[in-house]
């Protein structure tokens, strides 16, 4: 089977998340021949992984590179697409939806000489400032935020931030079977455009949720750029949520969004993360003192705050109960691993707190506590849980995303932001050794029976099978 | 240049990580003071479970109000509570509703609308963007002062190696610099040097066999031609890369050195402001990014734009300057940093208008009048070349109105008309370089009408609205 795997800045060219997902994925299932395609900020990179034998190409579809115009006529139709497009996508009707489809067919229709993009050196701000000026008027009498003004620095910057979004409708796919777009959005651009072009199928996996991601990274544009651009994301996503002949989201939590969102919820199927049990066998043994692991990126989203804050409550009642705390510092984030070194201080806990960096393999910073945390405020499916229930260490985790339906029975579940609750959690754990043993032992069996990487592997194998 | 725009699009010059991970993370609220269920809920005895979640989506949403306010729609708001740990399961527990979009509702229909405020007028602060503007002027005119100095030598030595040096060091910079923005997009200034090293690199190797193959003698006119092109390859890195302060010392010492005319000590300063000019190029942070062919044709018609001026430049200004600095060149080193300066000017009312109106038409007519302005400023050279004929020498006359033709061409490339650019250095070149042309009456006379046709030209690209986009 001749499947193109499509990826938005993730694999092959970045390491970990997604790309490991990707990577074991593809040489998971030797038997497909992959067409990898990934859409990039600009070309020129080198893989960061080495890519199996069964991926047959790696197509790149910069962004911000160069791009070579359509002709005079094609760039004529190109503003009349757009015009279209920008209708649909400000609207929030039937009708709207198909305003924008049309539109953006019309863009990728292939009609242009290959590899010319239609929208380049096309100025489409005119029609953006019709089209928003009409859907101003109509929201007046809506219910629902009106929309802001719309500058014409503003128009200029959306007209030229869609141009760019679109880039990937001219780049064309090897022929292929099935189409797979590892994330809503920009991926699922180039899926739609295919299906329409030669009838390809397509199915679209959502780590995260692509149009919740934009929604919190839409930080600091001007109200008319973010309302703009939500919008062309908002009309983009329900269009190919609409389109795929099937949608994995990895926990139900997200599916939601893809129902809301016109998804029909009988093409969602959640197929959930998989880890190999052998790469994170049981750990028999536990440390002597009471030590709480915690593995993962610093970063606000992981709300370290509160589990360190939760250490005070634990260690009242476990007086030498540890934090363990592995995982690198992302760039931008060294403020933020400093606020929490400064919290550790101020609460005189710099002694019990270990801040131990990067490790190379996860299991070993669960083998140094005798409970995994995961304090997040947001995750999607962690693989941090899955990994510390597939080590056979007990949980205490937050009450987010798509973690308590990963858990199930087999951890502690407390709600967010409640160092009491989390310091509880950790502290009866660490006091009943049975209780916490029973957990370690049901939350290994849990994901030996979900969460295996060869389960996840086989999903794919019978969706591929179901849908091509 | 790539705006940054995180979230909205991938915008990093490589990729690291996902493309949606630009630096930045997501915004999460980071309000919510009261976690839920909460003690410091209010909590009293007699509270209904229905009135303790009132109570709570009150105070939940006067802790929202703000990203409420600026919300584009419900789903904004779910994300947010979502970012922030609310999930079903919190909605219906805490707060009494079905689920997180229907709290996301509840709380968008709590906040009050509030008049729309007029947009804000918006543009960087104009002081420091013209003290960066007259150094920029500085190192764009180094080579040509520093041939000015030294005009007597040049016009000394095969005209290969002085002049022509001069003409291809020019149109090499002007071609290169616009290949070096084009990879300074996707590459950054590590990438942008690197280009450009390359390239001036080529030229010299290209010149220095020209030189050999007709026969130029070692070494002073390989050494000449090697210090002018390595004049404008220190310049066009410097100006390309954003490095224009620290370039100019080393631009200092060279104009010291001249000065003096000491001619060691000159090479020893070039070679200063080569190294500082070229520093990025070592930097480990360079990006990845290709320039295509098209952005090379565009370039090859700034090499012609800065060739027809190095040429006018030569014949006008430092041509038959009999051993002195010649006074020809005061028009030209005026002019070209009052005409960034008022460009300077003309950008920043553009950009306040834009970030002010909404009304295409209304930004015409604001744009035609900024225009007139400058085109008043502009149009000076054409207004006192006239008037100086018969009062100054002829070449001054000509070396005013040949900087109203510069400005002029600055202003039609900054707005994207290479053609009438090209137009109007090219025809003005090639008239007074024939050989039967008396230099002078033909430059001042082909140079005016090169002012008369460029100014209106010049003022509807002024006032054409797509040029700034």
């Amino acid at each position: 089977m001749r499947i193109a795997l499509v990826n938005e800045g993730t694999y092959p060219y970045a390491t970990g998340g997604v790309s490991t997902w990707c990577d074991h994925l593809v040489r998971g299932l030797p038997e497909v021949d992959y067409h990898l395609m990934a859409i990039v900020a600009v070309d020129g990179a080198r893989p960061a992984l080495a890519l199996p034998d069964n991926v047959r190409s790696l197509t790149t579809a910069p962004l911000w590179d160069p791009a070579r115009p359509a002709s005079r006529s094609g760039r004529r139709r190109a503003v009349r697409a757009a015009a279209l497009l920008f209708e649909g996508m400000l609207g929030d009707t039937a009708e709207d939806i198909a305003a924008f489809e049309a539109g953006l067919r019309a863009l990728a229709a292939p009609t242009r000489p290959r590899g010319r993009h239609p929208l380049a050196e096309v100025s489409t701000v005119d029609p953006l400032l019709a089209a928003w000026a009409r859907a101003r008027d109509r929201d007046g009498a809506g219910d629902g935020p009106p929309l802001p003004r719309l500058t014409l620095r503003d128009a200029a910057e959306v007209a030229m931030l869609v141009e760019h979004a679109l880039r990937p409708l001219a780049v064309a796919l090897p022929e292929v079977e099935l189409c797979h777009a590892n994330a809503n959005g920009l991926s699922s651009l180039v899926a739609l455009a295919t299906k329409w072009r030669t009838g390809t199928p397509f199915v679209m996996t959502e780590h995260g949720v692509y149009l919740r991601e934009r929604y919190l990274g839409a930080v600091h544009a001007t109200a008319g750029v973010k309302a703009a651009m939500l919008r062309f994301h908002r009309a983009l996503a329900r269009l190919a949520y609409a389109e795929a002949d099937l949608i994995a989201p990895v926990t139900s939590f997200n599916r939601r969004w893809a129902v809301r969102h016109g998804a029909d919820p009988a093409k969602v199927v959640v197929v959930a993360n998989g880890v190999d049990p052998a790469r994170f066998a049981p750990l028999h043994d536990e440390p002597d003192a009471p030590v709480i692991s915690w593995i993962g990126r610093i970063d606000p989203l992981k709300d370290l705050h509160t589990l360190i804050r939760a250490l005070p409550h634990i260690r009242a009642t476990v007086p030498d109960a540890r934090l363990h705390l592995a995982g690198p510092v992302p760039p931008g984030n060294a403020e933020y691993a400093q606020s929490c070194r400064s919290l550790a201080a101020d609460l005189g806990l710099s002694g019990a707190v270990d801040f131990v960096g990067p490790v190379a393999n996860s299991r070993n910073a669960f083998a140094a506590g005798r409970v995994a945390a995961l304090s997040s405020i947001s995750e999607g499916m962690p693989y941090t849980v899955i990994e510390a229930m597939m080590c056979a260490r007990a949980t205490v985790s937050t009450d987010v995303g798509g973690v308590a339906e990963t858990v199930g029975d087999t951890g502690v579940v407390v709600p967010p932001r409640d160092p009491a609750a989390f310091g509880a959690a950790c502290a009866a754990l660490l006091t009943d050794t049975s209780r916490r043993r029973a957990l370690a032992a049901g939350g290994r069996a849990r994901a030996v029976a979900r969460y295996t990487l060869d389960r996840c592997l086989s999903a794919y194998r019978d969706l591929y099978a179901q849908v091509a | 240049m790539r705006p940054h725009h995180p979230g909205l699009l991938p915008s990093g010059p490589a990729v690291d990580g996902s493309a949606l991970d630009t630096g930045h993370p997501p915004r999460f609220i980071g309000v919510v003071r009261r976690p839920w269920p909460a003690p410091a809920f209010p909590r009293t005895d007699d509270a209904t479970p229905d009135q303790l979640a009132e109570q709570r989506l009150a105070a939940l949403a006067v802790d929202l109000a703000d990203a409420c306010r600026a919300a584009v729609d419900v789903d904004e708001v779910a994300a947010l509570l979502e970012a922030s740990g609310v999930n079903d399961r919190v909605a219906q527990r805490a707060y009494a509703q079905p689920g997180v979009f229907a709290l996301a509702d509840a709380l968008l229909r709590r906040v009050p609308r509030v008049a729309e405020e007029p947009a804000p007028p918006t543009a960087p602060p104009l002081r420091p963007r013209a003290i960066s503007t007259l150094v920029r002027a500085a190192l764009y005119l180094t080579p040509a002062v520093l041939a000015a100095g030294v005009s007597t030598e040049l016009s000394r030595l095969p005209v290969l190696a002085g002049p022509g040096a001069l003409v291809a060091g020019w149109a090499g910079a002007q071609g290169l610099s616009y290949l070096g923005y084009v990879r300074l997009n996707t590459a950054g200034p590590a990438g942008a040097a690197r280009l450009l090293m390359a390239g001036f690199g080529a030229l010299a190797a290209v010149w220095g066999m020209v030189l050999w193959w007709i026969g130029v003698p070692w070494p002073t006119g390989y050494v000449v031609a090697g210090a002018q092109l390595a004049l404008f390859a220190a310049v066009t890195a410097a100006l390309v890369t954003g490095k224009e302060l620290r370039a100019l010392g080393g631009a200092a010492l060279c104009w010291t050195a001249a000065a003096f005319g000491a001619g060691g000590w000159l090479l020893a300063a070039l070679g200063v402001l080569l190294v500082v000019a070229y520093l990025p190029a070592w930097s480990r942070r360079s990006g990845i990014g290709r320039v295509g062919i098209r952005p090379v044709f565009a370039a090859g018609g700034h090499a012609v734009i800065g060739a027809g001026q190095a040429v006018l430049c030569y014949v006008i200004v430092l041509a038959g300057s009999a051993g002195q600095v010649p006074l020809a060149a005061v028009p030209v080193i005026v002019a070209v940093p009052l005409i960034e300066l008022t460009l300077l000017w003309h950008q920043h009312r553009i950009t306040i208008a834009l970030s002010v109106l909404d009304d295409p038409v209304v930004f015409r007519h604001r744009a035609a009048r900024v225009s007139a302005g400058s085109l008043a400023v502009l149009a000076v050279p054409a207004v006192a070349g006239p008037a100086l004929a018969g009062v100054a020498p002829p070449r001054l006359v000509a070396a005013v109105l040949l900087a109203g033709a510069f400005a002029l061409t600055l202003v039609l490339v900054a707005h994207r008309r290479p053609g009438p650019a090209m137009a109007l250095v090219g025809v003005p070149t090639a008239l007074v370089t024939l050989p039967a042309a008396a230099p002078m009456s033909t430059a001042i006379v082909v140079l005016l009408v090169a002012n008369m046709i460029g100014l209106p030209v010049a003022y509807q690209a002024m006032c054409d609205p797509a040029s700034y986009r």
